[in-house]
């Protein structure tokens, strides 16, 4: 196919006529910038080959503002040898004609010829969609859509598969994709796309076959019950008319009454027995009183033998107890006297020791007065010592303070004439024996030395005198000292009444030691007589008198209180009396005890006589001879009536036994039964009769059996239905499968020319990779050298530039086999390979310059500088 | 001269199955119909009683609305109406018989025979020698005391049976109820009238299955006729005349396709039907594309025509031939694919396989053949 000529008007931005001549068979590269009008040139080739010219749809033609416009495209193209004008404008002037040198076609007919033509489908309905396009679809590249294959090969399979059937030798089916998808539909009805699950009318058929099956089944079910119950029915009025023709229950009853009979005469004879064994009970009941009497009777006489045996027995015991009660007299009268003996010796004993006491008594307070005597001696010398030691005291008295004031007085004294002989003057001399000198007055001789503190007149007799005066203040000062301190020494010395120093030092000691011997003394007074000596008086006179009283009861008693005493020890004594007392207190407790007896032992005796006089007063009583006799009459009678009651008992019983009466009282009891139970049976033989004769009547009346046939009706026509959609389902499967398959096995068949091809090109683009083309006709994996080896992947997964690139070259290949086979081919790329880098866009244009040597190309761009090595002139596109 | 319509196995209450349910609902109307005629053909031959023998109702549970439905198509004829119960309907404790007597339903002039009896019709000149069935299936001979049974001389003696003679149908060997095959001579019957064989038979001189009125089923057995019985004497031989009754003829036709003249005498045959035709069409064989159209067009049209038609063409084995693959535009794989299924239809061994290799050829067809008259949006 070569489009020469492409003419557009009232179109988007070409609302003037614009035309395009003169178009290149082989390459032609249209340059334009942005908005110039390239896409809309694509738009209108497009729009003329695939817009129905009806169609309302493609208002995108119209110019912007201008409803009247009615957008026109026309083309002058040529396919093989023919040379075609295609004229088509739209919305306000809807037309279509496509001319040829031999025929002229027009409106419907010239899309449908074109369509044909070119291998697309048109729009049944408003404007054409990519499905549709077909061949023109994977051929014409949209702006930025080089990349996408997948789609554009799948809608133009089927044409590509009837256009290339020549060049594979293949018989494609022309009818075969239109009823691939006509199966499929039919198919899709009945069964699910995916899981072949029944669906729309088969699964209803198969649900009402289901549900009126259940139905029949139920209903069978009861209809097999009625039918149950009426055989039942059946049997039970056999029962019903035989039971009422035998009546078995009067037989039974009969029977019963003459079991009953026989029960009731043996019940007399039970009777009868029952009778005797009572009296039998009362005879031996009375033959136990009288034999009761009898032993009464014997027992009085067993009893006074009893009480006389009792009566000598008390006898002897209370002859024994008067004879111990008398030798206890007799000994108790004894001890008694050897009591009274030791009570005096015991008296005796006591006054012995009460004197001997009492002088012990009197000696000792002699004693004690002979001793505080010496006491009170001592005491009155300790007493005149004390005043003695006080007076000495009191003479001696000086303040210790005064004495203490005395020795500093002296001490200062010494000190100050020490001083005083230091600063006196020294007047030493050595005098001749003869001569007199005197000194104030004194005459001194020999050798020696004067201390002078005063002017001191040395009169030497031959000489004159001298008078020598002490030099320095400090001597008179000391002078004055010393003298005032000599007055207060000795005005103390004369108020303490002594001469020196040494003689109060003297006074002092004297006195201490008085009064140190003073307490000393008075130390030794207390020790002599702690409570003080008239304490010791008063003891002493108590002392006395307790002597003289003690002396004074002793004279009382009697006796020489210190003569000799025949009494016993007074231990002894009370040992003797409490030993003869206690033997006396044994015996008198023995003595009660014995007369306690004795009494007891009286009594006893005379009880036993009493119950003696008793018993045989009884045995004595007259009436007890004839009660005796009576008694003994009685009970022989008795014994003769109980043996005979015996007899005749035994011999009832057996007749009893012999009646076997608990088999009489079982028949009695099952023939009532039976009869009972034959009644029974037949009144509710009766009433079930009644009752599952209503139970029929009521299911009768609801004509199970005739529902049932109706229902069976139904099922069979479900059924069939459903047998019917079943096959028709199968079928269906099959043949899709099966047209499907062969579908598969064709395309498989075109894939290995197209394989070639684009090994050609990819030689062109990567030298050393190839491209496998998989049976859907796709490109599927990329093999290219990579490092040391190979590598191998998805062209799905490689960059956009790439898969571009891919998406141009499979096309190329697509243009090849059409070509091939003889179809138009026409490639147009809209600003295709944008995304290719510099190397890959040189190589593609090897590629594109080798396709157009095929194929016409129309290509357009805004980038004119990227394809200037193409080889053609680039074709500007302006609107004029 | 007594005379007497003897007919049998009405079986109403029974319905059709196989038919879709709008075809059985009408047929089964005819068969109350049937028993209208029957009233009426009574009232114009002035017949002395009608016999019936048994199966009145197909079965015991029916509803009261049919019942009293049944009773009503009796008025026609004011004559009595001898019944005994079948097989259908026996006398059992409970039965279709105690729920019409229940609801009121039988009309006096109805005499039905629950139970072996004579039934005295000396002022019409008979006695009926009633034999019902009173259980469901028996195996000793009913009709055995018509033997010994005393009636008064110079009356006819009719019987009234149901149920197979013995020895007379292969099929009734060892079958239930079963009737002395010499009866009618051993009893000195004048005439044994039977039911329970749905066609009209004769059995012997004065042995009859008068069939059901109204066909109700494919079995070419002569159905659809009552018998009217002339008895001249006691002891002269019984007049038998048939009369139609059924409305509906039921014929089975099955056909063998092997040449395309054999399509063309089907569709002729078809093209024959009318109105009263319940007709069931099994064809075989092979059949090429245009054979099959026209087997179907003629097969549309009978449909159509005929009270039924039920057309069995499963063992038809569509066999394309070169031109209708041509003629049908099946190039390419669609022609591999149709010889394929064509194969795959008449393969030995697995015939469910079969048949849907067969069906999807015919639905393959029908799309093609569609496909060519009208244009398909792809």
């Amino acid at each position: 196919m070569r489009l020469q000529r492409l003419k557009v008007e009232q179109l988007r931005q070409f609302r003037a006529p614009f035309e395009v001549d003169g178009i290149a068979p082989g390459l032609n590269l249209f340059v334009g910038p942005n908005e110039a009008g390239k896409s809309t040139l694509v738009r209108a080739i497009r729009a003329a080959f695939f817009e129905r010219h009806r169609s309302s749809t493609v208002e995108d033609l119209r110019p912007w503002g201008d409803p009247s416009a009615a957008p026109a495209v026309e083309l002058d193209f040529t396919i093989g040898d023919v040379a075609y004008r295609l004229r088509k404008s739209f919305l306000q002037r809807k037309r279509c004609e496509l001319k040829s040198v031999s025929r002229a076609l027009d409106g419907e007919e010239a899309e449908q010829h074109l369509a044909a033509l070119l291998g697309f489908t048109f729009a049944g309905k408003g404007s054409s969609r990519p499905e549709l396009w077909g061949i023109p679809g994977l051929l014409w590249i949209e702006q930025g859509q080089a990349h996408e294959l997948e789609a554009p090969v799948h809608n133009a399979t089927d044409h590509l598969r009837k256009a290339l059937e020549a060049s594979v030798g293949e018989v494609a089916s022309t009818q075969g994709d239109a009823l691939i998808t006509k199966v499929r539909a039919e198919r899709d009805l009945l069964l699910t796309p995916s899981t072949d699950k029944p669906k729309g009318e088969l699964k209803r058929a198969i649900d009402d076959q289901q549900a009126l099956q259940a139905q029949l089944v139920d209903l069978d079910a009861r209809i097999e019950g009625y039918r149950l119950q009426v055989d039942q029915l059946a049997a039970l009025k056999a029962e019903h008319a035989a039971a009422l023709a035998e009546r078995p229950w009067e037989g039974l009853r009969t029977r019963q009454q003459a079991a009953e009979q026989a029960l009731s005469a043996s019940d007399a004879l039970l009777r009868a027995l029952e009778a005797e064994v009572s009296s039998l009970g009362r005879v031996e009941q009375r033959l136990a009183l009288v034999e009761q009497q009898l032993a009464g009777f014997e027992d009085a006489r067993r009893a006074l033998a009893r009480r006389e045996a009792g009566v000598s027995e008390a006898e002897q015991r209370l002859e024994a107890a008067t004879a111990i009660e008398d030798r206890r007299v007799d000994e108790h009268a004894k001890a008694q006297a050897a009591c009274v003996v030791t009570a005096a010796d015991l008296e005796r004993a006591r006054q012995g020791d009460l004197r001997r006491e009492l002088a012990l008594r009197a000696a000792d307070a002699d004693a004690r007065v002979r001793e505080l005597d010496a006491l009170l001696q001592r005491a009155a010398e300790a007493q005149s010592r004390i005043e003695q030691l006080h007076q000495r005291a009191a003479a001696t008295v000086i303040d210790a303070v005064d004495v203490e004031r005395l020795r500093k007085l002296a001490a200062a004294l010494e000190a100050l004439q020490l001083r005083r002989d230091v600063a006196a003057t020294r007047i030493r001399f050595e005098l001749a024996d003869s001569a007199a000198v005197t000194l104030d007055g004194e005459a001194v001789d020999g050798s020696g030395e004067r201390l002078v503190t005063m002017p001191t007149t040395i009169d030497v007799p031959g000489v004159g005198r001298f008078e020598v005066v002490p030099g320095g203040d400090a001597l008179g000062t000391l002078a004055r000292d010393e003298a005032d301190t000599r007055a207060a020494f000795e005005a103390l010395l004369r108020r303490c009444g002594v001469a020196d120093l040494a003689q109060a030092q003297g006074r002092m000691a004297e006195h201490r030691q008085a009064t140190q011997d003073g307490l000393q003394a008075a130390t030794t007074l207390a020790s002599l007589a702690p409570k003080g000596v008239d304490a010791l008086k008063a003891d002493r006179a108590a002392q006395i008198v307790r002597g003289e009283d003690a002396r004074a009861r002793v004279a009382m008693l009697g006796g020489d209180a210190d003569g000799q005493d025949e009494s016993l020890p007074l231990s002894e004594a009370e040992a003797r009396h409490l030993a003869a007392r206690t033997q006396a207190d044994t015996i008198g407790a023995q003595l009660a005890e014995a007369r306690q007896a004795r009494l007891v032992a009286r009594e006893q005796h005379e009880a036993a006589l009493r119950e003696r006089e008793a018993a045989r007063a009884r045995l004595d009583a007259p009436e007890r001879q004839t009660q005796e006799a009576e008694a003994g009459r009685q009970l022989l009678a008795s014994r003769a009536e109980r043996d005979s009651l015996r007899a005749s008992i035994a011999a009832r019983r057996e007749a009893v036994e012999r009646t076997q009466r608990d088999l009489l009282e079982q028949s009695v009891e099952r023939y009532r039964r039976s009869a009972d139970v034959a009644l029974q049976g037949h009144r509710e033989r009766e009433s079930q009769i009644t009752r599952l004769g209503g139970s029929l009547e009521e299911a009768g009346a609801q004509g199970f059996e005739e529902t049932r046939a109706a229902l069976a009706v139904r099922l069979e026509a479900t059924e069939r239905r459903r047998r019917e959609l079943d096959l028709r389902a199968k079928a269906l499967d099959l043949l899709l499968e099966r047209l499907e398959a062969r579908r598969r096995e064709l395309t498989r068949r075109l894939r290995a020319p197209l394989q070639s091809r684009i090994d050609h090109y990819m030689r062109l683009l990567f030298p050393k990779a190839a491209l496998e083309i998989g049976d859907d006709l796709l490109p599927g994996l990329l093999t290219r050298p990579a490092g040391p080896g190979d590598e191998t992947g998805a062209v799905a997964e490689l960059s956009h530039g790439a898969r571009e690139q891919m998406g141009v070259l499979v096309r190329l290949a697509y243009a090849d086999l059409l070509k091939d086979a003889g179809r138009p081919t026409l490639l147009i790329l809209d600003d295709a390979l944008v995304h290719s880098d510099l190397q890959r866009l040189e190589r593609m244009k090897r590629v594109l310059f080798d396709a157009a040597q095929r194929h016409q190309v129309l290509l357009f761009t805004c980038h004119p500088s990227a394809w200037q090595d193409i080889g053609v002139a680039p074709r500007a596109i302006a609107r004029s | 001269m007594p005379r007497f319509l003897h007919t049998a196995d009405w079986q109403i209450g029974r319905q059709y199955v196989q038919f879709p349910p709008e075809d059985g609902a009408l047929l089964a109307e005819a068969r109350l119909e049937a028993v209208a005629t029957l009233a009426r053909l009574a009232t114009e031959h002035a017949v002395d009683a009608v016999l019936v023998a048994g199966d009145v109702f197909d079965a015991q549970a029916v509803s009261a609305r049919t019942i009293r439905r049944l009773f009503a198509q009796l008025s026609g004829y004011a004559g009595p109406w001898l019944m005994i119960p079948g097989n259908h309907d026996a006398a059992l404790a409970e039965s279709v018989w105690t729920s019409a007597m229940r609801i009121g339903a039988l009309p006096p002039n109805v005499h039905l025979a629950l139970e072996p009896a004579v039934l005295d019709f000396a002022s019409l000149g008979f006695v009926a020698l009633a034999a019902p069935l009173t259980q469901r299936h028996t195996y000793n001979d009913l009709t055995e005391w018509f033997d010994a049974a005393q009636t008064q001389p110079g009356l006819l003696r009719i019987g009234l049976a149901h149920g197979c003679v013995q020895g007379l149908l292969d099929e009734a060997i060892d079958s239930p109820n079963p009737i002395g095959a010499d009866r009618a001579r051993s009893a000195r019957l004048d005439y044994l009238a039977l039911g329970d064989w749905h066609g009209c038979r004769q059995v012997d001189e004065r042995t009859w299955y008068s069939g059901t009125p109204e066909a109700d089923r494919f079995r070419d057995n002569d159905p659809g006729f009552a018998l009217l019985v002339d008895i001249e004497a006691s002891g002269r031989a019984p007049v038998v005349t048939r009369i139609e009754t059924g409305r509906f003829r039921w014929r089975t036709r099955e056909a063998v396709v092997s040449v395309a003249s054999d399509v063309e005498r089907i569709a002729g045959e078809l093209a024959g039907v009318q109105a009263s035709d319940v007709l069931s069409l099994q064809v075989s064989g092979q059949v090429d594309l245009p054979g099959l159209v026209r087997l179907r067009d003629a097969i549309g049209l009978a449909e159509a025509g005929a009270r039924h038609l039920q057309a069995d063409l499963s063992a038809l084995r569509l066999v394309p031939t070169a031109e209708d693959i041509a003629e049908l535009d099946a190039d390419g794989y669609l022609g591999e694919l149709i010889a394929e299924l064509r194969d795959a239809q008449s393969a030995k061994g697995d015939a469910a396989a079969a048949a849907v290799a067969a069906q999807a050829l015919e639905l393959l067809a029908t799309f093609l053949l569609e496909g060519r008259t009208a244009v398909a949006d792809p």
